[in-house]
């Protein structure tokens, strides 16, 4: 078993010492590749039950059988689904309300305080009364999830819009810009990049706080199977969860990155 | 002929011949005994109910027998039932423990060293229920349905036995993983569609719910079973104090037995938190006798082999688990012929119904 996992570790550090490779990518692997070292080690020498801490090649065999088996796929489809329901949920509400609350006065002084009230309790402390409200079921996880999106999504387009220069919307007045215009001109490429920081943020705060729900109470998904592995002993089975969850984050997060590089190269700017 | 030399060697041999009996002596009390329990009461109080463990605990049963040893008892209850008692078992945190059948051959497949020492809890009833005004009224009626479930613990084995019942699965049904006092007040709140129940409906929401399916005394084979296990590494350390702790539990058992001690083993129920009434109306209708046996009769053989078949079958667990070298018969037979309990219990076929002794 150990050996298997040196040939990983062998074949992972030759990667590393390849010269195309350059240095700030290397130095990305060293501590993940510290941490497989001491997890290998702790486990080869037994200084943890392997029942408590089950060893990286165990990890891996779990995996492969969750594979196998369909379950993984079926149940990454289902919070995947959930994700990008809520996510759209929220998403939906939080853009427009941005805007409102950056164009109209009367907004920001009607909505502004509560929302920022409401935005300051901590998520976890909305789930008791939601439950209440919502019941256990889908509807709880989509309004849970929308709500973790719609406060950094809220929050950037405001600030994006308010952040616009005066003289800019003076620029657009002067050479009497259409609205369609001036929204195309100056409004979307001032303000397409924080918007953007939003929206990817909020993306990762939906993938984390999918993966709570999902444990609270759920019926299928990577949560519940996670809830299900700890409840059966399997831990190994868990923590293979555990880095499937935590790759589609990285995923996720490394997806919109990317379109956030192409939004950079065509309105400029630098986020 | 006695040479002074021999007599020197004579004298310095006498402390050798006393050092077996200090060795045999030391391991007999260990210096502490941790008991974990996979149960709570209400709010998570430290009490359990419904098997002779709880008679042990309440009343100081271990700390007397332990008293001039020097050793001291550590009870541990697990609102997280089973799966939770698991972890501490194999943190090294347990010595022995009380869980249900399915946890115990769960930790077994995962390699956990223990031995079963003596049945304690069987029969106990499971149902199933539903929101009063709901269309569901027979098992069949669950499929596709949301039900509630306590996952891993010795619950599931009889939600997949009684679902195999009417031709289905856990798949055929959306199961949600919640224990057993939120499920029920979900059902209660037409939040899911239906629950399995362990032992009785809470008094709580009794009015606003029907019960579509009750595992009768006829089909005790649906239902879970409780056992006493001990850590392999402490049997083997301390052989003497297994046995204390057996013959203490068989006292208890034997005193739980007799009706008319039912009120007083009611009270000590009821420091769970559950209310009196509830706890008469699961236990009324058993029989002490049976309910506080701790013997591994054909019935319970049987039962434990059944359940770990059950196990694999479903899919809880991804390694079978081998019952024959599992059950420690030695301190339970130890015990019943010290305290001459040996016919005191009766014994039943593996259907649990037909007795055989």
């Amino acid at each position: 078993m150990s050996q298997a996992v040196n040939i990983v570790l062998d074949r992972r550090q030759s990667k590393v010492r390849a010269p195309s490779l350059r240095l700030g990518a290397l130095r990305g692997v060293v501590a993940p590749l510290v941490l497989l070292a001491l997890w290998q080690f702790i486990s080869a020498r037994g200084l943890v039950s392997s029942l408590v801490l089950p060893s990286p090649v165990q990890v891996l065999v779990a995996l492969r059988g969750l594979a196998e088996s369909g379950l993984l796929a079926s149940s990454i489809a289902i919070s995947l689904r959930r994700l990008f329901l809520g996510y759209a949920l929220g998403v939906a509400i939080g853009l427009p309300l941005g805007v409102l609350l950056a164009a109209s006065s009367l907004a920001r002084k009607l909505i502004g305080p509560s929302f920022y009230a409401t935005a300051r309790v901590p998520l976890l402390a909305w789930v008791p009364f939601l439950m209440v409200i919502f019941g256990i079921g889908e509807v709880l996880k989509l309004f849970i999830i929308a709500k973790a999106v719609l406060t950094p999504v809220t929050m950037n387009t405001e600030r994006a819009i308010a952040a616009i220069p005066a003289g800019w919307r003076e620029l657009g007045r002067m050479y009497r810009l259409s609205a369609f215009t001036s929204a195309r001109r100056i409004l979307l490429p001032a303000t397409i990049l924080p918007v953007f920081v939003g929206l990817r943020f909020g993306l990762i705060q939906a993938w984390s706080v999918l993966i709570v729900v999902e444990l609270l109470a759920s019926t299928r998904g990577l949560g519940f199977q996670l809830t299900m592995a700890r409840q059966l002993f399997q831990l190994d089975t868990m923590m293979a969860l555990m880095l499937v969850i935590g790759v589609i984050g990285f995923v996720l997060d490394r997806g919109l990155a990317l379109a956030e590089r192409v939004l950079v190269r065509q309105y400029g700017g630098g986020a | 002929m006695f040479t002074r030399r021999r007599f020197a060697a004579s004298l310095a041999a006498i402390p050798l011949l006393a050092a077996p009996a200090v060795l045999r002596a030391a391991p007999q009390s260990p210096p502490r005994l941790r008991f974990g329990v996979a149960m709570a009461g209400l709010g998570g109080r430290p009490y359990s109910l419904g098997s002779v463990v709880a008679v042990v605990h309440v009343q100081g049963l271990l700390e007397k027998e332990f008293a001039a040893d020097g050793t001291s008892i550590e009870w541990q209850f697990f609102a997280g039932a089973g799966p939770a008692v698991n972890e501490a078992l194999a943190n090294n945190a347990l010595d022995f423990a009380w869980q249900g059948d399915l946890p115990e051959i769960v930790a077994r497949s995962r390699g956990l060293g223990t031995k079963q020492l003596f049945v304690a809890g069987n029969r106990s009833p499971v149902f199933v229920v539903a929101a009063k005004d709901s269309s569901i009224n027979s098992l069949a009626d669950l499929k596709g349905k949301t039900v509630a479930n306590f996952q891993g613990t010795n619950l599931q084995l009889s939600v997949d036995r009684i679902l195999q019942t009417a031709g289905l699965t856990e798949q055929d049904l959306q199961i949600v993983n919640l224990d057993q006092v939120t499920a029920v007040q979900a059902v209660a709140e037409h939040q899911i569609d239906a629950s399995f129940v362990q032992l009785g409906v809470p008094p709580h929401a009794e009015n606003l719910l029907k019960v579509i399916f009750h595992s009768g005394p006829a089909q005790p084979t649906l239902t879970p079973q409780a056992s006493v296990i001990t850590t392999e590494a402490f049997s083997i350390a301390y052989p003497q104090a297994v046995d204390r702790v057996v013959r203490v539990s068989l006292q208890a058992a034997h005193w739980a037995a007799q009706p008319q001690n039912r009120d007083a083993l009611y009270a000590i129920f009821a420091k769970t938190g559950y209310p009196l009434p509830y706890i008469q109306k699961i236990f009324d209708p058993l029989s002490p006798l049976v309910g506080s046996s701790p013997l591994w009769d054909p019935f319970q053989l049987a039962q434990l082999n059944r359940s770990t078949a059950d196990a694999y079958k479903f899919g809880l667990i991804r390694t079978p688990v081998d019952t024959s070298q599992w059950i420690d018969q030695g301190p339970l037979d130890r015990a019943l012929a010290a305290l001459g309990l040996q016919s005191y219990w009766p014994k039943f076929a593996p259907d649990g119904v037909t007795r055989v002794g």
